[in-house]
């Protein structure tokens, strides 16, 4: 239970009139739920009418709760059956994709809701056209909220089905993969106009709200990508680094932006003199703007460079009393610089 | 409810100490009793609305339930209150023959309630609840769960949570945590196992519910907790930029969060302490702070712990809750402690002789982990 107020709450269940709503409400799915599990014992599922009728009803329990798996499991079974005697299947996953849709209308964080409609893709293997469609169902549900790491996880298993159809197959490995930062010889190529989209994809939702890191966590798979496959890894990675200042310059205090600067210092090489204008542009930062992160990043800019350990011991003292929650730390890293 | 000498004497409400000059916090004993207590028959009831919207996941909320129990009584105490070896009355069976008829017998994993599908969440919580009630788990069909679990592992070593094929690496930690518990462990493939693991860590540090997916405190505890059990921990890349990721989830209000920017939630009190102390990190937050804003999230009337300060409690919370103050220290001695690789009491994995791997904190060991190999951290 996340997000209710606890007066409130309790509140609520000492109005009679809705606690007996809750009550009844709580009857009903018992007696939904029974109705389902005799069906499914009774294995009916042969005859085309009490099929569709069991699909109907697990469809009415799900809108009410899209959690239980053993719901989905059972539409399943039953969707295989009903497939095997269709010809054209685009009602069937007209339905599931409206199904699944109102389900994450309602609970965006469902697992169930999630996996079903990759299933679904998955069985039925729609041409790229359907996919585009989810593409942009997922930046719908993103404004909606820009963190919800199901929907990020869904969209990047969107854009590595469309990869396979591009890649002359529907052949995914399992259920599970989606695109990797890990640029190898496995690793499907995505079709360069979607790889350009999603890379701006990224950019707009980090230029809306730089707070995002899940967007800036996408943009640092894409990277390797976007480097391996249109080359001109200085420009790109100029590029990267004044989405960071841009953001840092903006906001010193939020994380966010801070982290993807620490994974770019770690992955990528720069220019020593790049890197010491952004020292400098920092140093000057700190003078307005004296927080705990344009430390911690100077610090790591002057540690990539290797230069300057006193200024970075300096830096260290400053911290271990500014973020003290954190100062073992900050100890810990002292303590091995100044025995170099 | 009777309780024994030994915790008898505990006031219902006491003192923990929280930072220098001996400030302290509550900490509501006795609510947390009378609200766990109370759980099992009030969500029983066919119109308990908060019941019906959990009833899939029951295996989980008892091993929930039990396991917080037990780090608040001693143990013949939680099995009496809870009727976890004997029936507590005519109508209900023990929790037990619960487990036990939740078994799937075709498929070799248990459900999360009578009737359902197996899958290997429930599976390990049933196997957990299983354990910690001293019930011999060779008495189970061992050979049929090894191989439902075996017929999980893809070919990149991931898992999946049952036949209909989700990927996640919190199934990752339940079957190999599973398998552990049930001496099973050279059954998969290890090493891919560990291999797929591995490459769902971030270049943040973090690790996520599936390759390519953003770095989550949950994930992190699923991803470490199984390469401690793998006794492959040397796979992390960057162990210190991972525990440095971890104690920057620590937010002004003492709390933690699951990601940068996110709000503080209990929950990450578990996610995140077991994995810093897996890898030797834990004085990398400030303990004193967690504690407090854990604290904060009790109901001190009907007792339980929230996700976070005035809203309502419920058990998922209120375990990770007690299980936070436990691995902090912060729990009077005469209580049992939480192990942070397996989840369980620390006396269960001592006598189970489960075995895992940690880093050593800069050559002190807790405890409560000195029987697991150390792996020293290097400089
Ligand atoms: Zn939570």
């Amino acid at each position: 239970m996340h997000g209710r107020n606890r007066e409130d709450y309790k509140a609520k269940f000492r109005d009679p009139k809705v606690a007996a709503g809750l009550e009844k409400k709580a009857q009903q799915w018992y007696t939904l739920m029974d109705a389902l599990i005799e069906a499914r014992k009774a294995d009916n599922s042969k005859e085309k009418d009490k099929r569709k009728g069991t699909i109907d009803l697990i469809e009415k329990a799900l809108l009410v709760n899209p959690d239980p798996l053993n719901l989905w499991n059972h539409r399943r079974e039953l969707l295989v059956l009903e497939r095997e005697e269709m010809e054209n299947t685009d009602p069937m996953l007209k339905n599931e994709l409206d199904l699944t849709q109102a389900a994450l209308q309602r609970n965006p964080k469902a697992y169930g809701s999630w996996f079903h409609r990759k299933w679904i893709l998955a069985l039925l293997q729609p041409d790229s056209s359907v996919l585009q469609n989810e593409l942009k169902l997922t930046a719908q549900f993103l404004t909606l909220d820009e963190r919800n790491f199901h929907c990020w996880n869904y969209r990047r298993f969107v854009v590595s089905a469309l990869a396979s159809c591009w890649n002359g197959g529907w052949e995914l490995p399992s259920m599970g993969p989606q695109i990797g930062a890990s640029v190898n010889n496995s690793a499907p190529s995505i079709p360069q106009d979607v790889l350009e989209a999603e890379w701006d994809f990224t950019h707009q939702k980090i230029q809306h709200n730089f707070s995002n890191f899940s967007a800036f966590h996408y943009r640092s798979q894409l990277l390797p990508r976007m480097i391996a496959q249109k080359g001109d890894e200085a420009a790109i990675l100029e590029e990267e680094l004044q989405v960071v200042e841009n953001a840092i310059f903006t906001e010193p205090d939020d994380q966010t932006a801070w982290w993807y600067h620490k994974l770019l210092l770690l992955e990528y090489k720069f220019e020593p003199s790049r890197l010491e204008e952004q020292a400098e542009m920092l140093r000057e930062l700190l003078e307005d703007s004296p927080g705990k992160w344009v430390l911690v990043g100077l610090f790591e800019i002057l540690s990539v460079l290797g230069t300057r350990k006193e200024e970075r011991c300096e830096l260290l003292k400053r911290l271990i009393t500014l973020d003290q929650d954190r100062s073992t730390r900050y100890r810990e890293l002292l303590e091995k610089l100044e025995s170099e | 409810m009777s309780t024994p000498s030994s915790s008898e004497e505990l006031p219902g409400k006491m003192n923990i100490p929280a930072g220098e000059n001996g400030s302290f916090v509550f900490f509501h004993r006795e609510s947390h009793l009378k609200y766990i207590a109370s759980l099992s028959a009030k969500l029983d009831k066919p119109s308990s609305y908060e019941g019906a919207v959990t009833e899939h996941l029951r295996m989980s909320g008892i091993y929930w339930t039990y396991a917080a129990l037990s780090l608040l009584v001693q143990r013949p105490e939680a099995d009496k209150v809870l009727g976890v070896t004997s029936a507590p009355s005519d109508d209900r069976p023990s929790i037990v023959d619960w487990v036990l008829k939740c078994y799937v017998k075709g498929t070799g994993g248990f459900g999360g309630n009578l009737g359902h599908d197996a899958h290997i969440l429930y599976t390990l919580s049933a196997l957990q609840i299983l354990v910690m009630a001293e019930y011999d788990l060779n008495q189970l069909h061992v050979d049929d769960i090894v191989k439902f679990i075996l017929s999980l592992q893809q070919e990149d070593g991931s898992f999946v949570g049952d036949q209909w094929g989700e990927v996640d690496t919190r199934f990752s930690y339940c079957a190999i945590s599973a398998l552990s518990l049930l001496s099973s462990l050279g059954e998969i493939n290890l090493p891919k196992a560990v291999e797929y693991i591995a490459s769902c860590q971030n270049l943040d540090g973090g690790f996520g519910s599936m390759k390519g997916a953003e770095s989550h405190a949950g994930q992190v505890f699923c991803c470490v907790g199984a390469l401690s059990i793998a006794k492959s921990l040397h796979v992390i890349k960057h162990p210190d930029l991972l525990g440095w990721w971890l104690a920057e989830r620590q937010c002004d209000s003492g709390g933690l969060n699951g990601r940068p920017e996110k709000q503080a939630d209990v929950c990450y009190s578990w996610w995140i302490l077991s994995a810093l102390s897996i890898i030797g990190r834990v004085d990398w937050i400030s303990g004193d702070k967690l504690a407090t804003f854990i604290s904060k999230a009790q109901d001190p009337d009907d007792g339980g712990i929230a996700d976070r300060p005035d809203d309502m409690p419920d058990i998922f919370h209120t375990f990770f809750g007690l299980s936070g103050l436990s691995l902090l220290g912060k729990l009077p001695s005469v209580f049992r402690q939480i192990d942070p690789v397996y989840a369980l009491p620390v006396d269960i994995v001592l006598e189970q002789k489960l075995s895992a791997q940690i880093i050593g904190s800069n050559g002190k060991v807790e405890d409560r982990l000195s029987h697991y190999e150390i792996v020293e951290r290097h400089k």
